[in-house]
């Protein structure tokens, strides 16, 4: 067991154990600092018992690293997105208001990029 | 259709409109589509060199289907899409006609940069809005590309989806379609140049895109991007805080923000004014608190002094450059800035860029 453990004052509650004396001070400590502290807790028993394999202790589906490929069926959706389902109906067939400018350096961006991949 | 609207007042004396021209421009193939929240802009270059920029505002107007209505839209030159049992009056005519009812909002088919989530219809509303902006390729599988947004740091929203839909919808309507970053785009249209001792190396810098929904940020060297990411809370935020804080709609402090707005002489005691300019600064700082973290977790350097370009329908407020410039002195950059440059068109800009790249795309694909 590290060091850490061994000179730590509080539960998980944030009380200070009672028999201890060494530290006078009670700490409610929030959410945010539990699992700081928990985060610490876990990297010093998995530094201290580093040929003991240790599981790790995760909160939710992206922590445990879901590197499954959805690209196929968010790919099919897209394509369900785009058919029309409905009737539509309107009283145009183009848009927009246009606008001219030239640009000077135009041609030399065209070549840089060209030779970008 | 009318030709005339607030965004035509608000661009000025570089606004041409070519409607009437009589012989057909001729183009070199490679488009350029900006799907942004507040608008779609769509540029192609033409044979002589000049870029023809094509905008429409990404904006709707519910109506329910009544007597009423089917007599309004009969009355009037609104343009509308009619999806189940609801018109959308689209473009600056839903603006016009939300001021004019004096109650409801406008809703828009994007939200963040990307579809709007709340709004059943958006993906069908957006893509009947596109294509008649974008309208056919030129030549088979011309080149095109479109903009994304990086997924935001503040918010958890990933842009994946959004990607393959547009990406799937150009293919289906016969373009060879790829994304490319929004202020990557900015880039290639802006060209930063970085200062070194190797001498002036360009498409290398800070690019910003101010958008409706979103501020993008990329730090790109010699035109290859090295870190890319993004912030919600850009214009339709400032519009919203401003409306929750006066009490006035969001419809008419777009207008007021638009059309009225300076943020070298603001009138303190004009409410709308006064809460304006309080919140583009907090937008700023915003903004320039992000890409000081962004880049210093990241432990970006480079070797030279850099110049920031900024460009977005969100930059476009006068002043807007010298607020920034004030925002940047009030941090510790972890780069050495010797510029800020406001696009020569801020509007267009990301469209520019990405048909510059459509071009290069284009250029690649016939040299082989």
């Amino acid at each position: 067991m590290g060091d850490y453990l061994k000179k730590s004052q509080f539960d998980l509650s944030g009380k200070k154990k009672k028999d201890d004396k060494t530290n006078q001070v009670i700490m409610p400590l929030d959410n945010n600092a539990l699992n700081t502290v928990a985060q610490i807790v876990i990297n010093a028993i998995k530094s201290d018992i580093s040929n003991i394999k240790v599981q790790n202790i995760v909160a939710n589906d992206e922590k445990k690293g879901d590197n499954f490929d959805d690209s196929r069926s968010l790919s099919k959706l897209a394509d369900s997105m785009i058919m029309q389902r409905n009737k539509n109906e309107s009283n145009f067939n183009e848009l927009g208001n246009v606008n001219k400018s030239k640009k000077k350096d135009a041609d030399s961006t065209i070549d840089i990029l060209s030779k970008l991949d | 259709m009318s030709n005339k609207n607030d965004l035509d007042e608000l661009l000025g004396e570089d606004k041409k409109e070519v409607k009437n021209d009589k012989k057909p421009i001729e183009f070199k193939p490679g488009v350029g589509c900006d799907i942004g929240t507040s608008n779609i802009v769509v540029s192609r270059q033409s044979k002589d060199g000049t870029f023809v920029n094509k905008f429409y505002r990404n904006m709707l107007y519910p109506l329910d289907v009544s007597d009423e209505s089917v007599d309004l839209l009969e009355r009037s030159s609104y343009l509308y899409v009619k999806v189940d049992n609801k018109y959308y009056v689209v473009g600056d005519d839903a603006l016009k006609l939300v001021n004019a009812i004096g109650k409801g909002e406008v809703v828009r088919p994007m939200k963040n940069g990307l579809l709007n989530p709340s709004l059943k219809e958006s993906s069908e509303l957006l893509f009947y809005i596109i294509k008649a902006v974008v309208g056919n390729p030129i030549v088979k599988n011309e080149s095109l590309r479109f903009s994304l947004p990086a997924n935001p740091i503040d918010q958890s929203i990933d842009n994946t989806f959004h990607k393959m839909l547009l990406n799937n919808f150009f293919i289906k309507l016969g373009y060879d379609a790829k994304p490319l970053n929004e202020a990557m785009a900015i880039c290639y249209d802006c060209n930063p140049i970085m200062k070194s001792a190797e001498g002036d190396i360009p498409l290398s810098g800070i690019s910003c895109s101010t958008g409706a929904g979103m501020f993008n940020q990329a730090l790109s060297f010699k035109g290859l991007s090295l870190i890319e990411f993004s912030c919600t809370k850009s214009g339709d935020n400032l519009d919203e805080q401003v409306s929750k804080v006066t009490g006035v709609p969001i419809g008419k402090i777009i207008r007021i923000k638009e059309r009225e707005l300076n943020l070298e002489k603001i009138d303190m005691s004009d409410r709308v004014q006064a809460a304006l300019s309080i919140y583009y600064d907090e937008m700023l700082d915003r903004m320039v608190h992000h890409i000081c973290n962004e880049f210093k977790a990241k432990s970006s350097e480079m070797d030279g002094q850099i110049e920031i370009v900024i460009a977005g329908g969100t930059s476009m407020a006068p002043g807007f450059c010298n607020r920034l410039e004030q925002a940047i002195k009030r941090v510790d950059m972890p780069f050495k800035i010797y510029r800020i440059r406001h696009s020569e068109n801020p509007f267009f800009s990301v469209s520019q860029g990405l048909c510059l790249r459509a071009l290069a795309d284009q250029k690649k694909k016939e040299a082989k």
